[in-house]
C-alpha cells in the first residue's frame, strides 16, 4: 500500500463523512420540523410514530451536546438513526384503507425494532465510553421501544435494565440501580426462554451493584450464578466467562483472600492466553497470505475480528488489572507475570497495536529471565518478530 | 383452584395471626365457607417462616446448579471447572453415541445426587490443599474419589480420578515416587479394566521399576513392589494368551514368570512355570519345557495343590512322549490318574485314564489300556459326558486285546476255527480268548452254505461302480 493512497482512502472518508454529517443536519432540521407541524393527529399510528421522531430527535441533541457526533462510528450509528424519522410508507394526509394501515403499522414495527437495537447499541457504547450520565436517556428509549414492541414481560427488555442498572452504578445511585436490577431478574425469573446468556450478564450486573455496596458473600453469589450460566452458554474455559471469575477474583482480592484471588486471575489469564494463541495464530496465517496474494479485499479484514467491541475494552480492562495486580503483589510470582505479559502482548498486536505490544512483549521475556533456570517458562513470544516486519511494512 | 393469600412479613405475622385467631373465635358462625377456608390457609401460611431470596433460589434451582454455585461461592473454580466439564463430556459422548447405546440408558450424574456431593467434598478438599501446596493431600483425595467410583461401577470416572491422582502424584516431592508408583500401579489397573493391556502393562513396568527395592507396604500384608509383580505378571499371562505368534508368546510368559517369581506368590509362579513348560512344549523344544515343568511340580507339591499337580503331570506326560521317554511319560499319567482320583476330580480323571490307556495301546500292553479305558468309560457315564469316545476307545482297546487270540485261530488252517469265529461273531460269548480244547465230544455239523458277512457290503460297492 502506498502513501499516496492511503492519503486518498482519508480524505474519501473524511468527505463521506462530511456528507453524512450534513445528511444528518438535514434529516434532523426536518424532522424537527414535521414534529412541530403534525399538532393534530389522524390515528394512533402516527402519534406512535410521532412520538419515535421525538424520542429520537432528543437522544441526537443529546449526544450533540455531549460533543460525541464527530466521531467515525458515531456518525454512521447517527446515519442510521436519521433514516428512521423519515416519514411512514403509504402515509396520506387523507382518510386511508384498511391496506394502507397495515403497511404503515408493519412499517411502524420495523423502525421501533431498529430503533430499539439501535438506542441499546448507543447505550452500550456511551458506557464503554464511561459516559454514564448520556447513557441512561439512550437506556430509557431502548427500554421504551422494546415496550412497544414485546410487550411489558419480556425478556428482551433486559438488556435495557441491564444498561439502565450499569449506569445508574456508574453514577453511584445504587438504589436505582437496585431497582432496575431487580426488575430485570422478575422479568427473566418469570419468562421460561430466558436464555443462559443473558442470565449471565443479569448475574454479573447483580454481583457488581452487591460488590459496589460492599455486600460480598452476595456478590459471590451472584457471581457464582454468572459463572455457572456463562459456562452453560459457552463451556467454562471460554472468554465469555472470564469476566465472571475476574469479578470474583476481585471479590476475594478485597476480602484479603490472596490465594484463591490469584488461582481465579490465573484462570482468567490461562483463558485468554489459549484464545489469543489461537488468535494469533489466525492473524499471522492471514497476514502470511495476504503477503503473498497480494491486496485483500476488505471483508477479508473484517473476518479477522476476533471478539466484539465489547469484549475488546473488557480484555484491556481485565488483563491490565491482572497485570498491575500481578506486578504489585508483595512476593512477585515471574511466571504469572510472564504469562501474563505474554498475554497481553498478543492481545495488543491482535488489536494492532504493535508499540504496545513490543513493550509487553519485551516485559515477558525479562521475566522470563528473572525466573530460576529450571523452571518451565511459556514460551517466548514468538510473532514479535513477525510484528516487526509487519510494522516495517505499514510505516 | 384457590389461591393462597399473600405471604406476611415476619414481624407483623404474629400480631395478625392473634388478631385473626380472636376473631375467628367470635366470627366464625358468622363467615361463609369460602372465608372460612381463606382463614384456615392464612393460618397455615403464618406458621411457615418467611423464605429469603436464597432459599427461593436454591428451591428452584437444580441440586446440580446449586451445588455449583456453592463451589463456586467459596471460591473453588477449579472444583466447578472439572465436574461441569466431566459432566458435559458424558453428555458429548451419549449423543456421540445414539440411542441405541448402553450409554444412552445410562443414568446422569446430574440426578445422584450422593454422588455428586461426594465429588464436592473431595474436590474441594482437593483443591483448598493444591492452593497450600499439599500435594499428598491433592493425591489422597483424588486417589479416594476413584476409588469410590470404582465401588460404585462408575469405571469413567474412577479412570478419570485415577488419571488425574497419578497427575498430581508427580508433583509430591520427598517421597521417593512413592504416590507415583501407586498412582502408576491404579492407572495400569484402569487400563486393564478397559481392556487396554499394552498401556496396562507400561503403566505398570513403570510402577515396577519406581518400587524396585523399596519397602512400600501395601496393605497389612505385602509390599507395594510384589502387589506391582503380581499384577504385571497376570497382565503379562494375558497377553502372552492373545498373542498371535509362539515366540511372541513364550517372551511374554518369560517376563510373566519373571515377575511371579518376584512377586514371591509361590502359586503364580507355578502356574507362570506351568504356561511356560507348554508353551515350549507348543514351540516344539520339550527339554526347556520339562525343566520348567519340574520347576513347576516342585512348586505345587510343596503347596500341596494337587488341581496343579494333575495339569503339570499331564503336561510333563506330552512332553516326556515327545523326547521318547516313555516310562517317565507313563509314570507321569499315573501320578495324574492318581491325584485326579484322590481329588474326585473325575473329568481329569477320564482325561487320564484315556491317556493312560492310549500310551498302554501304542505300546502293546492291552490289559493295562483296557483296564485303564474301561475306568475311564466307567468315570465317563457317570459323568454323562464324552462317553462316545471312551467307548470307542475301549472297544479298540478291546479289539486290540483280541488281536492275539484271533491271530493264534487264524492260524489253524481248521474248519473249526472259522466255526468258532462264527459263533463267536454270533453270540459274542467271552470264551473266544481262552485256550483250544484239545479234543471234541461231537464233531460239527458242517453248514451247507457258509454266509459271507461282507457280501452286503459288496453289494453296495457294485452298485457304487
Amino acid at each position: 500500500m502506498s502513501r499516496t493512497g492511503l492519503e486518498k482512502t482519508w480524505d474519501q472518508t473524511q468527505d463521506d463523512l462530511e456528507k453524512s454529517r450534513q445528511k444528518i443536519q438535514t434529516a434532523l432540521k426536518s424532522a424537527k420540523d414535521r414534529s412541530k407541524k403534525n399538532v393534530n393527529l389522524e390515528d394512533d399510528i402516527d402519534t406512535k410514530f410521532n412520538q419515535l421522531q421525538n424520542l429520537g430527535i432528543k437522544l441526537l441533541d443529546i449526544l450533540k451536546e455531549s460533543g460525541l457526533d464527530q466521531h467515525p462510528d458515531w456518525i454512521k450509528l447517527t446515519e442510521s438513526m436519521c433514516q428512521l424519522l423519515v416519514p411512514l410508507e403509504g402515509s396520506m394526509p387523507f382518510m386511508s384503507s384498511s391496506e394502507e394501515r397495515e403497511i404503515r403499522k408493519k412499517d411502524l414495527l420495523h423502525r421501533q425494532k431498529s430503533m430499539m437495537e439501535l438506542t441499546r447499541v448507543i447505550g452500550q457504547k456511551l458506557l464503554f465510553d464511561g459516559k454514564h450520565n448520556q447513557a441512561v436517556p439512550a437506556a430509557v428509549q431502548s427500554l421504551r421501544f422494546s415496550i412497544d414492541v414485546h410487550g411489558l414481560n419480556s425478556v428482551n427488555l433486559v438488556p435495557s435494565y441491564l444498561i439502565l442498572g450499569e449506569a445508574s452504578i456508574g453514577l453511584g445511585k445504587l438504589s436505582q440501580a437496585d431497582e432496575y436490577l431487580a426488575q430485570a431478574e422478575w422479568t427473566v425469573l418469570k419468562a421460561p426462554d430466558a436464555t443462559d446468556a443473558i442470565k449471565s450478564k443479569l448475574y454479573r450486573n447483580i454481583a457488581l451493584l452487591y460488590a459496589a455496596k460492599g455486600d460480598y458473600e452476595n456478590a459471590l453469589r451472584m457471581l457464582a450464578e454468572d459463572i455457572y450460566h456463562a459456562s452453560n452458554q459457552w463451556g467454562t474455559k471460554d472468554i465469555h466467562t472470564t469476566g465472571g471469575y475476574f469479578h470474583m477474583a476481585n471479590v476475594f482480592f478485597r476480602q484479603n483472600k490472596m490465594d484463591v484471588a490469584d488461582s481465579l486471575y490465573n484462570q482468567v489469564t490461562d483463558t485468554w492466553f489459549e484464545f489469543l494463541a489461537e488468535a494469533v495464530k489466525k492473524k499471522t496465517a492471514v497476514q502470511s497470505t495476504t503477503g503473498f496474494l497480494g491486496p485483500t479485499t476488505p471483508e477479508e479484514i473484517q473476518d479477522t475480528r476476533f471478539f466484539d467491541e465489547a469484549q475488546e475494552s473488557e480484555a484491556i480492562q481485565m488483563l491490565n488489572a491482572v497485570y498491575d495486580i500481578c506486578e504489585q503483589s508483595s512476593k512477585p510470582n515471574f511466571v504469572a507475570i510472564s504469562k501474563i505479559c505474554h498475554t497481553l502482548s498478543m492481545l495488543y498486536f491482535v488489536l494492532d497495536d504493535m508499540t504496545r505490544a513490543q513493550e509487553f512483549g519485551r516485559r515477558s521475556i525479562t521475566a522470563n529471565e528473572r525466573l530460576p533456570a529450571n523452571v518451565e517458562t511459556p514460551a517466548v513470544p514468538i510473532f514479535l518478530n513477525l510484528s516487526n516486519s509487519s510494522k516495517r511494512l505499514a510505516t | 383452584m384457590t389461591t393462597l393469600p399473600a405471604i406476611k412479613r415476619k414481624g407483623t405475622a404474629g400480631s395478625n395471626k392473634d388478631r385473626t385467631s380472636s376473631l375467628s373465635t367470635k366470627n366464625m358462625r358468622f363467615m361463609t365457607w369460602k372465608d372460612r377456608e381463606l382463614l384456615k390457609q392464612q393460618n397455615i401460611r403464618d406458621e411457615k417462616p418467611t423464605m429469603t431470596k436464597v432459599e427461593t433460589a436454591t428451591y428452584r434451582n437444580s441440586y446440580k446448579h446449586n451445588l455449583c454455585i456453592a463451589m463456586l461461592k467459596d471460591g473453588f473454580h477449579k472444583s466447578f471447572d472439572e465436574l461441569f466439564s466431566l459432566i458435559e463430556m458424558r453428555k458429548a459422548e451419549r449423543e456421540e453415541s445414539g440411542p441405541d447405546s448402553v450409554l444412552w440408558q445410562e443414568r446422569s450424574l446430574e440426578e445422584q445426587e450422593e454422588k455428586l456431593d461426594q465429588i464436592w467434598l473431595y474436590l474441594t478438599k482437593a483443591e483448598s490443599s493444591l492452593r497450600a501446596g499439599k500435594w499428598e493431600e491433592v493425591y489422597m483425595c483424588r486417589h479416594k474419589l476413584a476409588e469410590y467410583f470404582l465401588e460404585s461401577e462408575d469405571r469413567w470416572l474412577s479412570d478419570h480420578f485415577y488419571k488425574t491422582a497419578l497427575e498430581s502424584s508427580l508433583n509430591i516431592r520427598l517421597d521417593g515416587h512413592r504416590r507415583e508408583a501407586e498412582a502408576r500401579c491404579n492407572m495400569g489397573l484402569s487400563h486393564e479394566r478397559n481392556g487396554d493391556l499394552k498401556a496396562a502393562a507400561d503403566e505398570m513396568e513403570k510402577a515396577h521399576h519406581l518400587s524396585l527395592g523399596r519397602m512400600w507396604m501395601a496393605g497389612a500384608a505385602s509390599t507395594l513392589h510384589k502387589v506391582v509383580c503380581r499384577h504385571l505378571s497376570r497382565m503379562y499371562t494375558t497377553l502372552a494368551e492373545r498373542s498371535s505368534t509362539v515366540i511372541d508368546a513364550q517372551k511374554l510368559l518369560h517376563r510373566s514368570y519373571d515377575m511371579s517369581k518376584e512377586g514371591e506368590d509361590p502359586l503364580q509362579e507355578a502356574t507362570a512355570a506351568l504356561r511356560l513348560g507348554r508353551n515350549y512344549e507348543l514351540a516344539k523344544d520339550s527339554e526347556t519345557a520339562i525343566e520348567h515343568l519340574g520347576r513347576c511340580l516342585e512348586g505345587a507339591q510343596d503347596l500341596g495343590d494337587s488341581e496343579l499337580i494333575g495339569e503339570v503331570c499331564e503336561a510333563l506326560a506330552k512332553s516326556h512322549q515327545t523326547q521318547g521317554n516313555v516310562g517317565r511319560s507313563i509314570e507321569c499319567l499315573e501320578l495324574f490318574a492318581e491325584t485326579s482320583r484322590t481329588n474326585n476330580h473325575k473329568r481329569k480323571l477320564v482325561d487320564a485314564c484315556n491317556c493312560l490307556g492310549v500310551v498302554y495301546n501304542t505300546l502293546g500292553h492291552y490289559d493295562k489300556a483296557v483296564n485303564h479305558f474301561d475306568s475311564a468309560y466307567g468315570v465317563a457315564t457317570e459323568l454323562q459326558q464324552d462317553v462316545e469316545e471312551s467307548g470307542v476307545q475301549l472297544g479298540i482297546a478291546k479289539g486290540n486285546q483280541l488281536l492275539n487270540a484271533f491271530k493264534q485261530n487264524m492260524e489253524i488252517p481248521s474248519r473249526f476255527m472259522l466255526d468258532r469265529i462264527s459263533i463267536w461273531k454270533d453270540e459274542r460269548a467271552n470264551e473266544f480268548g481262552q485256550p483250544l480244547p484239545t479234543k471234541y465230544e461231537t464233531p460239527p455239523k458242517t453248514p451247507e452254505k457258509i454266509p459271507d458277512p461282507t457280501e452286503p457290503f459288496r453289494e453296495v460297492e457294485r452298485m457304487q461302480t
